[in-house]
C-alpha cells in the first residue's frame, strides 16, 4: 500500500521536486560558495572548499575599519551616482512624457 | 506674475551666467569647437524659453541637447573614425607629427666616444662651471641643467687657462677635488656645458687623482622638414625622405610617428579581404551568432522547463523554489561570473574536483577548462546559461499563468493528450508574449561583453592571425581587443569599423524582430 502511494505521489509530484531540486542546487552553488568563503581563513575564488577549514569575521572587519580599505566611501559614492543619475532620467523622461502629453492634447483634444 | 514664470526666468538667469562665466574660458583654451556648441546651445535655450513659438520644444530641448552630445554624436564620430588609419603610430596629426620629428636627435660619427679632461670649478654663489680641455681648444663657461640647455650661453674659448699645459684655476674660482666631485655627483650628472649648436659636453667619469673625463653628447637634429618640398631629410645619413600617404619614408623605411589621415573605405577593404584578418573576423561572427542562439535557447530551455514543473497546483514549496531559481539573476554578473571562473579552475576548481571520479572512470585526462577552444566555449554557454535561465523562468512563468484554463480544459474535452495540448495550444500562445522578450535576449547576448571579457578574456587565443583575437572573442570583445587591450598596439580605425558591421547586424535584427512580433501578433492578437 505504502510503495503505490508513494508511485502515485512521485508521479504527481515527487519528479516535480527532484527536477527542482537538481536545478537549485545548480543555480545557487556558486552564491553559496560566495558567502561561506567570506568567512573563509584564506581564500581566494579559484582554491577553496564550500565548506571553509577555518571560520573568521575579519574580511567584514576590514570592511568596517581598515582606513586603506574605504568600504565606506564606496558605498556613498554609489548612492551619490545612482541618486544623482536616476533623479536626472526622471527629469528628462519626465520632460519627453510632457511632450507627448502637449502634443497629444492639440492633436486629439485629450488626455495622453 | 505666476511662480511658474518666476522660476523659468531665474533657471534661464542661472544658465545664461554659467554660460557667459563658460565663452571666456573656451576662448582662453582657444577651444573653437568647444565655444562653437556653447555658442549654440544658449542661443537655442534663449530663443524657445523667450519665446512661445516652439512649445512643444520646452519639453523636449534639455533630452535633446543631451541626446545628441551623447548618444548622435560619438556615433558620428566614430563612423569617422573608422574611415581614419587612426592607431599606434599614426595617433597625431600631421604636424605634430613632424614636431616630434624635428626634435629627434643624434650624435655624428665624428663626436662619437671623444674623451677629454674636465674640470669642475664653482664660484662664490655655489654654481658650477666646467673647463674642457678640447682638441680644438679649452671652452670654459657655466654648466646648466637639461631645460636650459637652449637659453645658455655657448661656452668661450679661454687659452689662458692652461699654462706650459698645467691647468691655473681661475679669479675667485674653486676647483673641486675628486672626491668633492663624488660627492656631488648627483647633480653633476644633470649639468652639461654647451659649446655650439648641437654639442655638449658632461661630466662621463670621476677621477680621484688628476682631471676628470667628459664626454660629448650632441642635440644635433636628426631630421629636418622642408615645407616646400614637403620632404624630411636624415642629417645623419644626408638622405631625403619623401612623405607617403602617412608617414615619411626614408630608404623605403617607414618613419615612426606617422599622422592621422583620412582613408576612406581602406579598413573596410582590409577587413573583408586581407585574408589574415578576415580569417579572425570570420570565427569571430560565426561564434557570436552560435553564443547568442546557443545561450538563448539553452537558457529559454531550462526556464520553461522549471516553470511548466512549477507550475503545478498543490506543489508544495512552490514559492521557495521560485525564489530560488530567481537568486541568479539578483547577483551582479560581475561578481557571479568571476565565481564561475574560480569554480572552473582546470587545477583547483571544484567541477574538475567533482568530475575527478568520472574522468578516472572514463580514464580521460581532466578538462583544461577555459584553456582549450571547446571546453572555453562549452564554459562560456554553461555560465550564461546559469546567468540567463532566471530571467527566461521569470517571464515563462508570467506567461504560462497568463493563458486561460479554458483553453486547456477544451483541448482535453477535444481528446487531447498532455503533450498536444502543449505543443498545439500553450507553446503558440506562450511564444506571442515571449518571442520578442528572446529576440530581446538574443540582442543583448549578441553584446554580452562582461561575460567573456571577465570569464575567459576571449581566450584561448587563435595562433597565427595578424590581429589579437581568441576562441570565444565575439565581436564587441573583438572590437575592445583592437582597440585598447590586444597587446598589439591600438587599431582604432579597424575597431570602429568592426563597430559599424555590429551595428549593421543588430539593425538588422532589430528589423526582423519588429516585422515578426507584428505578424505574431496578427495571427494571434484575437485571442
Amino acid at each position: 500500500m505504502g510503495t503505490s502511494k508513494f508511485i502515485t505521489w512521485f508521479k504527481e509530484f515527487g519528479w516535480r521536486h527532484l527536477i527542482g531540486l537538481i536545478f537549485v542546487i545548480f543555480a545557487i552553488y556558486p552564491i553559496l560558495f560566495v558567502l561561506t568563503n567570506s568567512f573563509a581563513d584564506f581564500a581566494n575564488l579559484s582554491n577553496s572548499k564550500l565548506i571553509p577549514s577555518g571560520l573568521t569575521l575579519k574580511h567584514y572587519k576590514l570592511l568596517s575599519g581598515d582606513p586603506l580599505v574605504p568600504y565606506f566611501t564606496w558605498l556613498f559614492n554609489t548612492y551619490k551616482v545612482a541618486i544623482v543619475a536616476s533623479l536626472f532620467n526622471v527629469f528628462l523622461g519626465t520632460l519627453a512624457a510632457l511632450l507627448f502629453h502637449d502634443l497629444n492634447l492639440k492633436v486629439e483634444g485629450q488626455a495622453f | 506674475m505666476k511662480i511658474s514664470t518666476i522660476f523659468r526666468y531665474s533657471v534661464l538667469a542661472a544658465f545664461n551666467a554659467i554660460i557667459i562665466y563658460a565663452i571666456p574660458l573656451a576662448v582662453s583654451f582657444e577651444s573653437w569647437f568647444l565655444l562653437t556648441l556653447i555658442v549654440i546651445n544658449a542661443f537655442l535655450i534663449n530663443f524657445v524659453y523667450l519665446t512661445n513659438k516652439f512649445k512643444p520644444m520646452k519639453w523636449i530641448l534639455p533630452g535633446m541637447i543631451f541626446m545628441i552630445s551623447f548618444v548622435v554624436f560619438p556615433a558620428i564620430y566614430n563612423s569617422y573614425v573608422s574611415f581614419t588609419n587612426w592607431s599606434t603610430g599614426h595617433i597625431l596629426n600631421k604636424s605634430q607629427a613632424i614636431q616630434i620629428l624635428e626634435n629627434k636627435t643624434y650624435t655624428p660619427e665624428n663626436q662619437k666616444g671623444i674623451e677629454f679632461d674636465l674640470f669642475i670649478l664653482q664660484d662664490q654663489n655655489f654654481d658650477f662651471y666646467y673647463v674642457a680641455d678640447l682638441e680644438d681648444g679649452v671652452y670654459f663657461g657655466k654648466a646648466v641643467y637639461e631645460e636650459d640647455i637652449f637659453d645658455s650661453d655657448y661656452a668661450k674659448i679661454e687659452p689662458s687657462l692652461f699654462i706650459d699645459g698645467n691647468f691655473q684655476t681661475p679669479e675667485g674660482y674653486y676647483l673641486l677635488s675628486g672626491k668633492e666631485q663624488i660627492a656631488n655627483s648627483s647633480t653633476l650628472q644633470e649639468l652639461s656645458l654647451v659649446l655650439n649648436q648641437n654639442t655638449r659636453a658632461t661630466l662621463y667619469k670621476i677621477s680621484v687623482f688628476g682631471a676628470s673625463t667628459g664626454r660629448l653628447s650632441s642635440t644635433s637634429q636628426l631630421y629636418s622638414y622642408d615645407p616646400e618640398t614637403n620632404t624630411l631629410t636624415n642629417n645623419a645619413t644626408n638622405s631625403i625622405c619623401p612623405m607617403a600617404i602617412d608617414n615619411f619614408e626614408c630608404d623605403g623605411l617607414e618613419i615612426d610617428p606617422g599622422w592621422r589621415v583620412f582613408v576612406g573605405f581602406e579598413n573596410y577593404e582590409k577587413l573583408f579581404s586581407n585574408q589574415r584578418i578576415r580569417g579572425p573576423l570570420n570565427i569571430v561572427a560565426k561564434w557570436t551568432f552560435q553564443f547568442a542562439i546557443l545561450t538563448v535557447i539553452l537558457s529559454f530551455f531550462v526556464g520553461l522547463l522549471l516553470s511548466l514543473i512549477l507550475n503545478k497546483d498543490g506543489l508544495k514549496f512552490q514559492r521557495i523554489y521560485r525564489s530560488l531559481f530567481i537568486l541568479p539573476y539578483a547577483i551582479p554578473a560581475f561578481v557571479s561570473v568571476l565565481v564561475w571562473k574560480g569554480l572552473l579552475n582546470p587545477d583547483y576548481g571544484v567541477i574538475n574536483t567533482w568530475l575527478a571520479p568520472l574522468y578516472e572512470i572514463l580514464e580521460m585526462e581532466p578538462v583544461k577548462w577555459l584553456k582549450t577552444k571547446e571546453s572555453a566555449r562549452a564554459a562560456v554557454l554553461l555560465v550564461n546559461t546559469w546567468l540567463g535561465f532566471p530571467y527566461m523562468f521569470l517571464i515563462t512563468t508570467g506567461a504560462l499563468q497568463s493563458i486561460p484554463k479554458e483553453l486547456i480544459e477544451a483541448a482535453k474535452v477535444d481528446g487531447a493528450n498532455g503533450l498536444q495540448s502543449f505543443w498545439r495550444i500553450v507553446f503558440p500562445l506562450l511564444m506571442v508574449s515571449i518571442s520578442p522578450l528572446l529576440i530581446g535576449s538574443f540582442a543583448f547576448n549578441f553584446n554580452n561583453f562582461t561575460l567573456i571579457f571577465l570569464l575567459s578574456g576571449g581566450g584561448p587565443p587563435v595562433v597565427g592571425s595578424e590581429v589579437p583575437v581568441g576562441w570565444t572573442d565575439i565581436l564587441i570583445s573583438f572590437t575592445y581587443k583592437l582597440a585598447i587591450s590586444g597587446g598589439r598596439g591600438n587599431m582604432f580605425g579597424l575597431a570602429s569599423t568592426v563597430t559599424i558591421v555590429i551595428f549593421g547586424i543588430v539593425l538588422l535584427i532589430s528589423a526582423i524582430s519588429f516585422r515578426y512580433t507584428k505578424r505574431l501578433e496578427r495571427i494571434y492578437g484575437n485571442i
